[in-house]
């Protein structure tokens, strides 16, 4: 099996099957444009993903090496969030801004599976809760004026009419 | 798309939020296009909700527009297998979809009459997320049925949430987005003096000096309306104006038209009474001649 050499933005590198690098469609890119061969030993360099966040996607998408490609989205098609698998929801115990880091490098590397569940996973947070919960749960600052407040539950109890 | 995403985090990475610097990263840190990914997870009710970021109005105003286009296109692709009789739709299996389309239509127009004009001046979003997802749920209900309900019990919730949601915007929440509308700017002040009431000052103080305190303690909405009703007035009488004008101008052209038919009569008749002036003087010059032959034989 052919291997690859990743290299965080802090320096380390990380050595990995070529499969599970092109599960990342950024790698695959750059590795086809730059017609890279298994003699290469240059690491890929990606300054936006720093090691501990690195390892914790190299984790990821070992474990999902095998998964067929995740289907195209369709935008009138209501997306579900409860088909979590549970590796993935115990591999996504970690703190929020882990969670948020795992979805900026999902993002720059453009893993849609791995995306797609770090998403669910923060949607699923906010899912069910009032402002004010969304507010506390992550740690917003509330800088509306009493008025705007006051708008924005009016607005709420319009939305929400029941 | 990639590119997009990779600059995204880049210019985030790189610039100068200390959040991302300490590996300290909030929901709301997140590029925009981002927390629309997050959101897009969440039905719009719930989004709606969550209407603490600006990445959710953008979903809710996005969501109206795509409603309005899914609705676009099963419209056109119904009326596409409709026979062209309009005797034989009604009986046709697809009359209840026209019906339940037409309706869903009337309901989409009311509703961006209500909300688009404060969308477009960027004073809200449109709010009520759980009429989006009843929209939604007809329309691929629809898609799905080829014996849908007739339209007024398939209709009745979307109907229901819709007019309250309506009602609830027009009342309580209008009048406070009005109050927070630009004044009215002009190009030109309508102060000619055909102008019902001549108004000194700039176009920008186009209502002020008329209004009386009691109309102007009443706020700028008020203000705005009655504004609009003396413009409407205004521009009336120069209609009239323009058209008592655009009648004097074909009376005009009408004249000028019969007074060059009469000049060229004239130049005509000066024509014939200079050929016979000719004439005359040749032959009163051949009578001066024989005078002269005759007065030199005698």
């Amino acid at each position: 099996m052919p291997q690859i050499k990743l290299q965080s933005s802090d320096g380390e590198s990380f050595e990995i099957d070529l499969e599970v690098a092109r599960q990342s469609v950024t790698i695959k890119t750059m590795l086809e444009d730059l017609g890279w061969d298994e003699s290469d030993d240059d690491p890929v360099p990606l300054p936006n993903v720093n090691a501990a966040i690195l390892k914790k996607v190299v984790q990821w998408a070992t474990f999902h090496k095998d998964d067929p490609p995740p289907p195209e989205d369709d935008e009138n098609k209501e997306k579900r969030t409860d088909d979590i698998c549970t590796w993935d929801a115990e591999f996504l115990k970690v703190d929020q801004g882990t969670l948020f880091e795992l979805i900026l490098a999902a993002n720059y590397l453009d893993i849609k599976g791995l995306l797609d569940v770090t998403c669910k996973t923060v949607a699923n947070m906010i899912k069910g809760k009032s402002p004010e919960e969304i507010r506390k749960t992550f740690n917003i600052k509330n800088d509306f004026t009493p008025a705007e407040e006051e708008q924005m539950m009016s607005c709420n109890c319009s939305a929400t009419m029941e | 798309m990639a590119t997009n995403r990779r600059l995204a985090i880049k210019s985030v990475l790189e610039g100068d939020d200390s959040d991302y610097k300490e590996g300290n990263i909030r929901l709301l840190a997140l590029p925009d296009e981002i927390l629309e990914n997050v959101l897009s997870f969440l039905n719009f009710d719930e989004a709606s909700e969550a209407r603490l970021v600006n990445s959710v109005s953008t979903v809710l105003n996005q969501g109206f527009s795509r409603v309005d286009k899914l609705h676009a296109q099963i419209q056109k692709n119904v009326k596409s297998q409709l026979p062209r009789r309009e005797s034989e739709r009604r009986n046709h299996p697809l009359a209840r979809h026209v019906d339940i389309l037409s309706a869903i239509e009337t309901r989409l127009s009311l509703l961006g009459m209500t909300y688009m004009r404060y969308i477009d001046m960027g004073l809200c979003c449109f709010i009520p997320g759980k009429v989006l997802d009843e929209l939604f749920r007809i329309l691929s209900t629809l898609q799905k049925t080829k014996e849908p309900p007739r339209a007024h019990e398939f209709l009745q919730e979307l109907r229901d949430i819709s007019s309250m949601a309506m009602e609830h915007f027009e009342e309580k929440i209008a009048p406070a987005l009005k109050a927070k509308m630009p004044a009215v700017t002009l190009p030109f002040p309508f102060d000619s003096p055909h102008s019902p009431e001549p108004q000194p000052g700039t176009s920008s103080q186009l209502m002020s000096p008329v209004l009386s305190p009691n109309t102007r303690a009443r706020g700028p909405g008020i203000r705005h309306e009655i504004a609009h009703v003396r413009l409407q007035n205004q521009i009336r009488s120069h209609s009239a104006l323009i058209q008592q004008s655009k009648k004097d101008v074909v009376d005009c052209r009408n004249k000028l038209i019969e007074q060059r038919k009469k000049s060229s009569e004239q130049e005509k008749k000066i024509q014939a009474q200079n050929k016979l002036i000719t004439e005359q003087g040749e032959i009163i010059s051949e009578q001066e001649k024989k005078i002269n032959d005759l007065s030199k034989k005698y």
